[in-house]
Protein backbone atom coordinates (compact mmCIF):
# COMPACT_ATOMS: atom_id res chain seq x y z
CA UNK A 1 0.00 0.00 0.00
CA UNK A 2 3.09 2.36 0.91
CA UNK A 3 4.29 1.90 -2.77
CA UNK A 4 0.99 2.46 -3.99
CA UNK A 5 0.66 5.86 -2.32
CA UNK A 6 4.26 6.74 -3.58
CA UNK A 7 3.11 5.96 -7.69
CA UNK A 8 0.20 8.09 -6.35
CA UNK A 9 2.51 10.94 -5.10
CA UNK A 10 4.62 11.32 -7.47
CA UNK A 11 1.87 10.94 -10.60
CA UNK A 12 0.82 14.05 -8.74
CA UNK A 13 3.75 15.93 -9.06
CA UNK A 14 3.94 15.00 -12.35
CA UNK A 15 0.21 16.40 -13.09
CA UNK A 16 1.26 19.30 -11.73
CA UNK A 17 4.57 20.05 -13.61
CA UNK A 18 2.38 19.33 -16.62
CA UNK A 19 0.24 22.06 -16.10
CA UNK A 20 -2.56 19.98 -16.37
CA UNK A 21 -4.21 20.60 -13.24
CA UNK A 22 -3.93 24.56 -14.07
CA UNK A 23 -5.42 23.70 -17.02
CA UNK A 24 -8.12 22.77 -14.89
CA UNK A 25 -8.09 25.33 -12.55
CA UNK A 26 -8.33 28.16 -15.63
CA UNK A 27 -11.32 26.44 -16.98
CA UNK A 28 -13.46 26.07 -13.84
CA UNK A 29 -12.11 30.22 -13.91
CA UNK A 30 -13.44 31.19 -16.94
CA UNK A 31 -16.50 29.04 -16.69
CA UNK A 32 -17.56 30.64 -13.19
CA UNK A 33 -16.75 34.13 -14.21
CA UNK A 34 -18.31 33.71 -17.57
CA UNK A 35 -21.41 32.27 -16.22
CA UNK A 36 -21.76 35.15 -13.54
CA UNK A 37 -21.58 37.56 -16.43
CA UNK A 38 -23.26 36.19 -18.43
CA UNK A 39 -26.89 37.58 -16.81
CA UNK A 40 -26.02 41.26 -17.51
CA UNK A 41 -25.87 40.70 -20.73
CA UNK A 42 -28.71 37.94 -21.72
CA UNK A 43 -31.11 39.50 -19.18
CA UNK A 44 -29.67 42.55 -17.61
CA UNK A 45 -33.42 43.47 -15.73
CA UNK A 46 -33.65 39.86 -13.73
CA UNK A 47 -33.48 39.94 -10.34
CA UNK A 48 -33.78 37.62 -7.46
CA UNK A 49 -35.30 33.85 -8.34
CA UNK A 50 -35.31 34.53 -12.32
CA UNK A 51 -30.98 35.44 -12.12
CA UNK A 52 -31.24 32.36 -10.02
CA UNK A 53 -32.67 30.31 -11.81
CA UNK A 54 -30.91 31.56 -15.31
CA UNK A 55 -27.59 31.30 -13.01
CA UNK A 56 -28.93 27.10 -12.25
CA UNK A 57 -29.81 26.47 -15.58
CA UNK A 58 -26.95 27.75 -17.37
CA UNK A 59 -24.18 26.15 -14.55
CA UNK A 60 -25.91 22.61 -14.38
CA UNK A 61 -25.84 22.43 -18.79
CA UNK A 62 -22.04 23.88 -18.33
CA UNK A 63 -19.98 22.48 -15.56
CA UNK A 64 -21.43 18.28 -16.10
CA UNK A 65 -19.79 18.49 -19.64
CA UNK A 66 -16.48 20.10 -18.30
CA UNK A 67 -16.04 17.65 -15.25
CA UNK A 68 -15.80 15.22 -17.86
CA UNK A 69 -14.02 16.46 -19.76
CA UNK A 70 -11.82 16.73 -17.09
CA UNK A 71 -12.10 13.22 -16.21
CA UNK A 72 -11.22 11.97 -20.01
CA UNK A 73 -8.55 14.29 -20.21
CA UNK A 74 -7.09 12.47 -16.71
CA UNK A 75 -7.53 9.25 -18.38
CA UNK A 76 -6.06 9.56 -21.32
CA UNK A 77 -3.01 11.01 -19.09
CA UNK A 78 -2.62 9.30 -15.95
CA UNK A 79 -1.47 5.75 -17.28
CA UNK A 80 -0.21 6.55 -20.89
CA UNK A 81 2.50 9.10 -19.92
CA UNK A 82 4.17 6.11 -18.42
CA UNK A 83 3.89 3.92 -21.49
CA UNK A 84 4.44 6.35 -23.93
CA UNK A 85 7.93 7.99 -22.20
CA UNK A 86 8.87 4.52 -21.52
CA UNK A 87 9.50 5.01 -17.63
CA UNK A 88 6.92 1.49 -17.09
CA UNK A 89 9.55 -0.33 -17.85
CA UNK A 90 11.91 1.07 -15.25
CA UNK A 91 9.03 1.43 -12.68
CA UNK A 92 7.29 -2.26 -13.11
CA UNK A 93 10.98 -3.79 -13.04
CA UNK A 94 10.81 -2.64 -9.73
CA UNK A 95 9.36 -4.49 -6.49
CA UNK A 96 5.80 -2.85 -7.43
CA UNK A 97 3.19 -5.53 -8.12
CA UNK A 98 1.20 -4.37 -11.30
CA UNK A 99 -1.82 -4.36 -8.96
CA UNK A 100 -0.25 -1.71 -6.51
CA UNK A 101 1.09 0.41 -9.67
CA UNK A 102 -2.81 0.41 -11.01
CA UNK A 103 -3.89 1.07 -7.14
CA UNK A 104 -1.89 3.82 -7.10
CA UNK A 105 -2.84 5.42 -10.59
CA UNK A 106 -6.33 5.31 -9.83
CA UNK A 107 -5.66 6.96 -6.22
CA UNK A 108 -4.37 9.28 -8.26
CA UNK A 109 -6.69 9.98 -10.85
CA UNK A 110 -9.64 9.91 -8.37
CA UNK A 111 -8.06 12.67 -6.06
CA UNK A 112 -7.73 14.47 -9.12
CA UNK A 113 -11.28 14.63 -9.93
CA UNK A 114 -12.35 15.00 -6.33
CA UNK A 115 -10.73 18.23 -6.45
CA UNK A 116 -11.40 19.42 -9.88
CA UNK A 117 -15.10 18.38 -8.68
CA UNK A 118 -14.17 20.42 -5.10
CA UNK A 119 -12.88 23.62 -7.30
CA UNK A 120 -16.37 23.49 -9.66
CA UNK A 121 -18.59 23.37 -6.28
CA UNK A 122 -16.40 25.98 -4.67
CA UNK A 123 -17.05 28.33 -7.59
CA UNK A 124 -20.65 27.73 -8.16
CA UNK A 125 -21.18 28.53 -4.05
CA UNK A 126 -19.01 31.80 -4.69
CA UNK A 127 -21.27 32.81 -7.06
CA UNK A 128 -24.56 31.62 -5.72
CA UNK A 129 -23.57 33.94 -3.29
CA UNK A 130 -23.02 36.49 -4.52
CA UNK A 131 -26.31 36.41 -5.98
CA UNK A 132 -27.85 36.16 -2.56
CA UNK A 133 -27.58 32.19 -1.49
CA UNK A 134 -30.03 29.59 -1.66
CA UNK A 135 -29.54 26.33 -4.27
CA UNK A 136 -25.92 26.05 -3.40
CA UNK A 137 -26.53 22.25 -1.48
CA UNK A 138 -28.64 20.59 -4.42
CA UNK A 139 -25.97 22.20 -6.72
CA UNK A 140 -23.62 20.43 -4.69
CA UNK A 141 -25.33 17.11 -5.15
CA UNK A 142 -25.83 17.30 -8.57
CA UNK A 143 -21.49 18.34 -9.31
CA UNK A 144 -21.26 15.29 -6.75
CA UNK A 145 -23.43 12.83 -9.21
CA UNK A 146 -21.40 13.98 -11.90
CA UNK A 147 -18.04 13.58 -11.16
CA UNK A 148 -19.38 9.82 -9.59
CA UNK A 149 -20.25 9.17 -13.24
CA UNK A 150 -17.54 10.77 -15.13
CA UNK A 151 -15.47 8.72 -12.73
CA UNK A 152 -16.56 5.60 -14.61
CA UNK A 153 -15.79 6.81 -17.97
CA UNK A 154 -12.46 8.32 -16.59
CA UNK A 155 -11.82 4.68 -15.56
CA UNK A 156 -12.52 2.96 -18.98
CA UNK A 157 -10.28 5.67 -20.47
CA UNK A 158 -7.25 4.21 -18.11
CA UNK A 159 -8.24 0.59 -18.92
CA UNK A 160 -8.13 1.36 -22.76
CA UNK A 161 -4.92 3.58 -22.49
CA UNK A 162 -2.67 0.38 -20.81
CA UNK A 163 -3.07 -0.77 -24.53
CA UNK A 164 -3.98 1.96 -27.01
CA UNK A 165 -3.45 5.65 -27.73
CA UNK A 166 -4.92 8.29 -25.49
CA UNK A 167 -6.73 9.60 -28.11
CA UNK A 168 -8.58 6.28 -29.37
CA UNK A 169 -9.18 5.56 -26.05
CA UNK A 170 -10.96 8.94 -25.31
CA UNK A 171 -12.83 8.09 -28.31
CA UNK A 172 -14.36 4.99 -27.02
CA UNK A 173 -15.09 6.72 -23.63
CA UNK A 174 -16.72 9.35 -25.71
CA UNK A 175 -18.57 6.80 -27.39
CA UNK A 176 -20.18 4.84 -23.72
CA UNK A 177 -20.96 8.20 -22.66
CA UNK A 178 -23.14 8.38 -25.15
CA UNK A 179 -24.79 5.18 -25.50
CA UNK A 180 -25.33 5.70 -21.94
CA UNK A 181 -27.23 8.76 -22.70
CA UNK A 182 -29.39 7.69 -25.12
CA UNK A 183 -30.22 4.32 -22.92
CA UNK A 184 -31.10 6.22 -20.27
CA UNK A 185 -33.11 8.77 -22.73
CA UNK A 186 -35.18 5.77 -23.69
CA UNK A 187 -35.56 4.75 -20.67
CA UNK A 188 -37.83 7.55 -19.40
CA UNK A 189 -39.24 7.32 -22.68
CA UNK A 190 -40.41 3.70 -21.35
CA UNK A 191 -41.20 5.06 -18.38
CA UNK A 192 -43.32 7.91 -19.67
CA UNK A 193 -45.28 5.45 -22.07
CA UNK A 194 -44.19 6.73 -24.65
CA UNK A 195 -42.40 3.68 -26.39
CA UNK A 196 -45.19 1.25 -25.89
CA UNK A 197 -43.60 -1.14 -28.64
CA UNK A 198 -43.86 -4.77 -27.17
CA UNK A 199 -40.04 -5.27 -28.81
CA UNK A 200 -38.04 -2.24 -27.81
CA UNK A 201 -39.18 -1.98 -24.28
CA UNK A 202 -37.91 -5.51 -23.21
CA UNK A 203 -34.65 -4.22 -25.35
CA UNK A 204 -34.09 -0.75 -23.27
CA UNK A 205 -35.06 -2.56 -20.11
CA UNK A 206 -32.19 -4.62 -20.73
CA UNK A 207 -29.74 -2.00 -21.91
CA UNK A 208 -30.28 0.37 -18.98
CA UNK A 209 -29.99 -2.61 -16.51
CA UNK A 210 -26.68 -3.57 -17.90
CA UNK A 211 -25.31 -0.08 -18.60
CA UNK A 212 -24.18 1.69 -15.22
CA UNK A 213 -26.62 4.16 -14.29
CA UNK A 214 -26.08 7.68 -13.99
CA UNK A 215 -26.30 9.06 -10.82
CA UNK A 216 -28.78 12.24 -10.57
CA UNK A 217 -29.32 14.67 -7.92
CA UNK A 218 -32.02 16.65 -7.41
CA UNK A 219 -31.36 19.89 -9.58
CA UNK A 220 -32.85 19.49 -12.43
CA UNK A 221 -36.74 19.06 -10.35
CA UNK A 222 -35.34 22.40 -8.16
CA UNK A 223 -35.11 23.81 -11.46
CA UNK A 224 -38.36 22.71 -12.85
CA UNK A 225 -40.55 23.95 -9.62
CA UNK A 226 -38.14 27.46 -9.05
CA UNK A 227 -39.80 27.81 -13.22
CA UNK A 228 -43.27 26.90 -12.36
CA UNK A 229 -43.03 29.20 -9.35
CA UNK A 230 -41.69 32.04 -11.34
CA UNK A 231 -44.32 31.54 -14.20
CA UNK A 232 -47.39 29.29 -12.93
CA UNK A 233 -49.48 29.88 -15.97
CA UNK A 234 -46.25 28.12 -18.28
CA UNK A 235 -46.83 24.46 -19.14
CA UNK A 236 -43.58 22.76 -18.58
CA UNK A 237 -42.10 20.99 -22.15
CA UNK A 238 -41.47 18.11 -19.77
CA UNK A 239 -43.67 17.20 -16.90
CA UNK A 240 -41.80 16.23 -14.08
CA UNK A 241 -42.23 12.58 -13.86
CA UNK A 242 -40.51 12.95 -17.29
CA UNK A 243 -37.48 14.14 -15.37
CA UNK A 244 -34.98 11.67 -13.89
CA UNK A 245 -35.37 10.62 -10.11
CA UNK A 246 -32.70 11.29 -8.06
CA UNK A 247 -30.71 8.44 -7.03
CA UNK A 248 -31.81 6.31 -4.24
CA UNK A 249 -28.77 4.49 -1.72
CA UNK A 250 -29.45 1.38 -4.41
CA UNK A 251 -27.98 3.43 -7.61
CA UNK A 252 -25.02 4.51 -5.52
CA UNK A 253 -24.53 0.99 -4.49
CA UNK A 254 -24.71 -0.10 -7.82
CA UNK A 255 -22.61 2.38 -9.24
CA UNK A 256 -19.90 1.53 -5.98
CA UNK A 257 -19.94 -2.32 -7.61
CA UNK A 258 -19.67 -0.80 -11.28
CA UNK A 259 -16.46 1.20 -9.99
CA UNK A 260 -14.94 -1.78 -8.25
CA UNK A 261 -15.56 -4.13 -11.27
CA UNK A 262 -13.92 -1.01 -13.45
CA UNK A 263 -10.45 -1.11 -11.10
CA UNK A 264 -10.30 -4.71 -11.26
CA UNK A 265 -10.44 -4.65 -14.95
CA UNK A 266 -7.71 -2.02 -14.61
CA UNK A 267 -5.60 -4.26 -12.50
CA UNK A 268 -5.96 -7.25 -15.17
CA UNK A 269 -5.36 -4.86 -17.97
CA UNK A 270 -2.12 -3.87 -16.36
CA UNK A 271 -1.24 -7.05 -14.95
CA UNK A 272 -1.19 -8.64 -18.94
CA UNK A 273 0.53 -5.63 -20.03
CA UNK A 274 3.82 -6.56 -21.95
CA UNK A 275 6.20 -3.60 -21.44
CA UNK B 1 19.83 -28.36 -9.37
CA UNK B 2 16.63 -27.65 -7.45
CA UNK B 3 15.32 -23.87 -8.64
CA UNK B 4 14.28 -22.86 -5.18
CA UNK B 5 16.04 -22.71 -1.92
CA UNK B 6 18.85 -20.85 -1.00
CA UNK B 7 21.51 -22.88 -3.09
CA UNK B 8 19.35 -21.37 -6.71
CA UNK B 9 21.52 -19.21 -8.70
CA UNK B 10 20.66 -15.91 -9.33
CA UNK B 11 19.12 -16.34 -12.71
CA UNK B 12 18.00 -19.32 -14.66
CA UNK B 13 16.68 -19.58 -17.51
CA UNK B 14 15.49 -22.57 -19.16
CA UNK B 15 14.25 -22.97 -22.53
CA UNK B 16 12.66 -19.81 -23.10
CA UNK B 17 10.99 -18.86 -26.66
CA UNK B 18 8.79 -15.79 -27.21
CA UNK B 19 7.38 -15.10 -30.55
CA UNK B 20 5.70 -11.32 -30.91
CA UNK B 21 3.64 -11.41 -33.41
CA UNK B 22 1.47 -14.99 -34.65
CA UNK B 23 3.17 -15.03 -38.14
CA UNK B 24 6.20 -13.53 -37.06
CA UNK B 25 9.21 -15.77 -36.69
CA UNK B 26 10.89 -16.23 -32.62
CA UNK B 27 12.30 -13.37 -31.45
CA UNK B 28 13.74 -16.14 -28.47
CA UNK B 29 14.28 -19.89 -29.50
CA UNK B 30 14.69 -22.43 -26.83
CA UNK B 31 17.44 -20.13 -24.60
CA UNK B 32 19.04 -21.56 -22.29
CA UNK B 33 21.65 -20.17 -19.35
CA UNK B 34 22.50 -19.76 -15.52
CA UNK B 35 24.01 -17.19 -13.77
CA UNK B 36 25.83 -17.79 -10.35
CA UNK B 37 26.64 -15.24 -7.76
CA UNK B 38 29.48 -12.94 -8.39
CA UNK B 39 29.29 -14.44 -12.15
CA UNK B 40 28.85 -11.82 -15.12
CA UNK B 41 27.41 -13.65 -18.18
CA UNK B 42 28.16 -11.31 -21.64
CA UNK B 43 24.86 -11.83 -23.85
CA UNK B 44 26.18 -10.91 -27.58
CA UNK B 45 24.85 -11.14 -30.72
CA UNK B 46 23.92 -8.79 -33.50
CA UNK B 47 20.82 -6.15 -33.88
CA UNK B 48 17.56 -8.38 -33.76
CA UNK B 49 19.19 -11.53 -32.03
CA UNK B 50 17.15 -10.98 -29.66
CA UNK B 51 19.02 -9.90 -26.60
CA UNK B 52 16.64 -7.31 -25.53
CA UNK B 53 13.82 -9.85 -25.41
CA UNK B 54 15.39 -11.75 -23.21
CA UNK B 55 16.44 -9.27 -20.93
CA UNK B 56 12.69 -8.02 -20.95
CA UNK B 57 11.85 -11.62 -20.10
CA UNK B 58 14.40 -11.93 -16.70
CA UNK B 59 13.47 -9.07 -15.73
CA UNK B 60 9.70 -9.92 -15.73
CA UNK B 61 8.67 -7.59 -18.11
CA UNK B 62 7.56 -9.54 -20.77
CA UNK B 63 6.54 -13.47 -20.47
CA UNK B 64 8.10 -16.13 -22.22
CA UNK B 65 5.51 -18.10 -24.47
CA UNK B 66 7.44 -21.47 -23.44
CA UNK B 67 10.03 -22.41 -20.82
CA UNK B 68 10.53 -20.45 -17.77
CA UNK B 69 12.67 -17.65 -15.75
CA UNK B 70 13.72 -18.15 -12.20
CA UNK B 71 15.26 -15.60 -10.13
CA UNK B 72 16.73 -16.80 -6.91
CA UNK B 73 14.93 -19.45 -7.49
CA UNK B 74 11.23 -17.54 -7.72
CA UNK B 75 9.57 -16.21 -10.88
CA UNK B 76 10.09 -12.87 -12.00
CA UNK B 77 6.64 -12.12 -11.54
CA UNK B 78 7.27 -12.03 -7.57
CA UNK B 79 7.81 -8.87 -5.79
CA UNK B 80 10.77 -10.71 -3.17
CA UNK B 81 12.58 -11.72 -6.12
CA UNK B 82 12.27 -8.60 -8.16
CA UNK B 83 13.41 -6.41 -4.87
CA UNK B 84 16.85 -7.79 -5.46
CA UNK B 85 17.16 -7.42 -8.79
CA UNK B 86 18.69 -3.52 -10.33
CA UNK B 87 17.95 -3.16 -14.44
CA UNK B 88 19.30 -0.54 -16.36
CA UNK B 89 16.78 -0.53 -19.54
CA UNK B 90 18.38 -0.19 -23.20
CA UNK B 91 17.16 3.43 -23.86
CA UNK B 92 16.41 4.51 -19.92
CA UNK B 93 13.55 6.62 -19.96
CA UNK B 94 11.99 7.90 -16.44
CA UNK B 95 9.15 10.16 -15.57
CA UNK B 96 9.43 12.96 -17.45
CA UNK B 97 8.67 15.73 -15.24
CA UNK B 98 10.47 14.36 -12.06
CA UNK B 99 14.38 15.23 -11.57
CA UNK B 100 16.90 12.98 -11.15
CA UNK B 101 16.79 13.18 -7.24
CA UNK B 102 12.88 12.65 -7.21
CA UNK B 103 13.65 10.01 -9.97
CA UNK B 104 15.89 8.03 -7.34
CA UNK B 105 13.71 8.83 -4.30
CA UNK B 106 10.57 7.58 -6.08
CA UNK B 107 12.12 4.24 -7.25
CA UNK B 108 14.10 4.17 -3.56
CA UNK B 109 10.71 4.26 -2.18
CA UNK B 110 9.54 1.44 -4.60
CA UNK B 111 12.60 -0.81 -3.79
CA UNK B 112 11.50 -0.48 -0.07
CA UNK B 113 14.28 1.89 1.29
CA UNK B 114 13.30 3.56 4.07
CA UNK B 115 13.25 7.82 4.05
CA UNK B 116 16.63 7.47 6.03
CA UNK B 117 17.95 4.87 3.86
CA UNK B 118 17.05 7.35 0.62
CA UNK B 119 18.07 10.47 2.16
CA UNK B 120 21.50 9.00 2.35
CA UNK B 121 21.68 6.26 -1.05
CA UNK B 122 20.24 8.81 -3.52
CA UNK B 123 23.06 11.52 -3.21
CA UNK B 124 25.48 8.73 -3.21
CA UNK B 125 23.89 7.19 -6.28
CA UNK B 126 23.39 11.05 -8.14
CA UNK B 127 27.30 11.84 -7.15
CA UNK B 128 28.18 8.25 -8.81
CA UNK B 129 26.46 8.89 -11.84
CA UNK B 130 27.89 12.63 -11.89
CA UNK B 131 24.11 14.38 -11.69
CA UNK B 132 24.77 15.61 -7.99
CA UNK B 133 22.99 18.92 -8.25
CA UNK B 134 21.22 18.68 -11.74
CA UNK B 135 18.05 20.46 -10.80
CA UNK B 136 16.73 20.10 -14.45
CA UNK B 137 13.75 17.56 -15.37
CA UNK B 138 14.43 14.05 -16.49
CA UNK B 139 12.99 15.34 -20.01
CA UNK B 140 15.87 17.81 -20.39
CA UNK B 141 18.27 15.26 -20.36
CA UNK B 142 20.38 14.21 -22.90
CA UNK B 143 21.05 10.79 -23.86
CA UNK B 144 24.09 10.39 -21.71
CA UNK B 145 22.57 11.51 -18.55
CA UNK B 146 19.67 8.97 -18.87
CA UNK B 147 21.66 6.53 -19.34
CA UNK B 148 23.80 7.56 -16.19
CA UNK B 149 20.88 8.03 -14.31
CA UNK B 150 19.38 4.49 -15.40
CA UNK B 151 22.93 2.76 -13.93
CA UNK B 152 22.23 5.03 -10.43
CA UNK B 153 18.61 4.10 -10.29
CA UNK B 154 19.91 -0.09 -11.23
CA UNK B 155 22.32 0.15 -8.26
CA UNK B 156 20.14 2.18 -5.64
CA UNK B 157 18.80 -0.79 -3.99
CA UNK B 158 22.11 -2.86 -3.48
CA UNK B 159 20.59 -5.94 -5.87
CA UNK B 160 22.27 -9.10 -5.67
CA UNK B 161 21.63 -9.48 -9.71
CA UNK B 162 22.17 -6.59 -11.96
CA UNK B 163 21.19 -6.94 -15.39
CA UNK B 164 22.54 -3.99 -18.02
CA UNK B 165 21.00 -3.46 -20.99
CA UNK B 166 23.60 -1.54 -23.43
CA UNK B 167 24.56 0.28 -20.34
CA UNK B 168 27.84 1.94 -22.06
CA UNK B 169 25.72 3.17 -25.34
CA UNK B 170 25.57 6.40 -24.67
CA UNK B 171 28.27 7.09 -22.27
CA UNK B 172 31.54 8.68 -22.81
CA UNK B 173 34.75 7.48 -22.32
CA UNK B 174 34.96 8.15 -18.61
CA UNK B 175 31.59 7.08 -18.04
CA UNK B 176 32.35 3.44 -19.60
CA UNK B 177 35.41 3.36 -17.43
CA UNK B 178 33.01 3.75 -14.30
CA UNK B 179 30.54 1.34 -15.87
CA UNK B 180 33.72 -1.08 -16.28
CA UNK B 181 34.98 -0.61 -12.72
CA UNK B 182 31.60 -1.10 -10.94
CA UNK B 183 31.07 -4.58 -12.83
CA UNK B 184 34.10 -5.47 -11.72
CA UNK B 185 33.54 -4.58 -8.06
CA UNK B 186 29.81 -5.41 -8.01
CA UNK B 187 31.27 -9.32 -8.86
CA UNK B 188 33.81 -9.30 -6.74
CA UNK B 189 31.36 -8.66 -4.19
CA UNK B 190 29.12 -11.41 -5.25
CA UNK B 191 26.44 -9.80 -7.29
CA UNK B 192 25.43 -11.78 -10.44
CA UNK B 193 25.56 -9.43 -13.81
CA UNK B 194 23.72 -10.12 -17.00
CA UNK B 195 25.74 -7.67 -19.57
CA UNK B 196 23.93 -7.00 -22.97
CA UNK B 197 26.40 -5.13 -25.37
CA UNK B 198 27.61 -4.95 -28.41
CA UNK B 199 31.10 -3.65 -27.15
CA UNK B 200 32.96 -6.86 -27.03
CA UNK B 201 36.40 -5.59 -25.77
CA UNK B 202 34.45 -4.74 -23.15
CA UNK B 203 32.39 -7.79 -22.29
CA UNK B 204 36.09 -9.86 -22.83
CA UNK B 205 37.28 -7.52 -20.26
CA UNK B 206 34.30 -7.84 -17.72
CA UNK B 207 32.37 -11.09 -17.98
CA UNK B 208 33.71 -14.79 -17.32
CA UNK B 209 31.23 -16.53 -19.73
CA UNK B 210 29.27 -15.34 -22.69
CA UNK B 211 26.24 -16.70 -24.86
CA UNK B 212 26.31 -15.65 -28.25
CA UNK B 213 22.54 -15.34 -29.81
CA UNK B 214 21.70 -15.53 -33.72
CA UNK B 215 18.21 -14.97 -34.62
CA UNK B 216 17.21 -16.05 -30.88
CA UNK B 217 18.95 -19.26 -30.73
CA UNK B 218 22.22 -19.30 -29.01
CA UNK B 219 25.12 -20.34 -30.91
CA UNK B 220 28.24 -20.73 -28.60
CA UNK B 221 28.81 -19.74 -25.32
CA UNK B 222 31.09 -21.25 -22.64
CA UNK B 223 33.97 -18.95 -20.44
CA UNK B 224 35.53 -16.26 -22.04
CA UNK B 225 39.14 -17.97 -22.08
CA UNK B 226 37.48 -21.05 -23.90
CA UNK B 227 35.97 -19.43 -26.66
CA UNK B 228 38.86 -16.90 -27.52
CA UNK B 229 41.70 -18.60 -29.05
CA UNK B 230 45.19 -17.60 -27.76
CA UNK B 231 46.33 -14.45 -29.98
CA UNK B 232 42.86 -14.10 -30.81
CA UNK B 233 39.80 -11.54 -29.63
CA UNK B 234 36.22 -12.23 -28.66
CA UNK B 235 35.06 -9.57 -31.38
CA UNK B 236 36.80 -12.24 -33.77
CA UNK B 237 35.10 -15.14 -32.74
CA UNK B 238 32.04 -13.28 -32.69
CA UNK B 239 32.28 -12.11 -36.18
CA UNK B 240 33.47 -15.15 -37.76
CA UNK B 241 30.01 -16.82 -36.29
CA UNK B 242 27.93 -14.32 -37.48
CA UNK B 243 29.38 -14.27 -40.99
CA UNK B 244 29.11 -18.11 -41.56
CA UNK B 245 25.75 -18.11 -39.61
CA UNK B 246 24.47 -15.55 -42.21
CA UNK B 247 26.69 -16.14 -45.17
CA UNK B 248 28.01 -12.87 -45.51
CA UNK B 249 31.98 -12.50 -46.26
CA UNK B 250 34.66 -9.65 -46.40
CA UNK B 251 33.72 -9.17 -49.82
CA UNK B 252 30.20 -7.58 -48.33
CA UNK B 253 31.62 -4.16 -47.98
CA UNK B 254 33.48 -4.03 -51.62
CA UNK B 255 30.68 -5.10 -53.44
CA UNK B 256 29.19 -1.90 -52.18
CA UNK B 257 28.79 0.49 -55.34
CA UNK B 258 31.50 3.16 -54.26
Amino acid sequence: MARAALVSAYTLVELRRRRLLLAFVVIEVLLVAGIGIAPLVVAPGSTGEARALFLLSVLSGTLGPALFICAIALGMTIIRQDVDSGALAAILAKPLSRSGYAAGKLLAAIATLAFVDGLFTAGCAILLALDGGGHVGILAVDLAATAANAALVMVVVMILTVHWTGVLAALVGIAVLFVESIVATLHTAVQGGTITSSFWRPVVQIAYGVLPRALEGDLAHDILQTSLRLHPGARPTLPPGGLPAASAPGDVVAWAVWLAALCVALCVAVRRKQV
Amino acid sequence: MSLTGAAAPAVQVRAISRRYRRRDPLAVDGVSFAIEPGEALGLLGPNGAGKSTIVRMVAGLMRPDAGEVRLFGQTPSDVAARSQLGLAPENPEFPRYLRADEVLDYFGGLLGLTAAERARRVPEALAWANLAGERRQVRHFSKGMKQRLGLAQAILGRPRLLILDEPTADLDPMGRRDVRELIVRLKARGVAILLNSHLLSEVERVCDTVSILIKGRILREGPVQELVPEGGTLEDVFVDLVRARSGTGEAGLAELAW
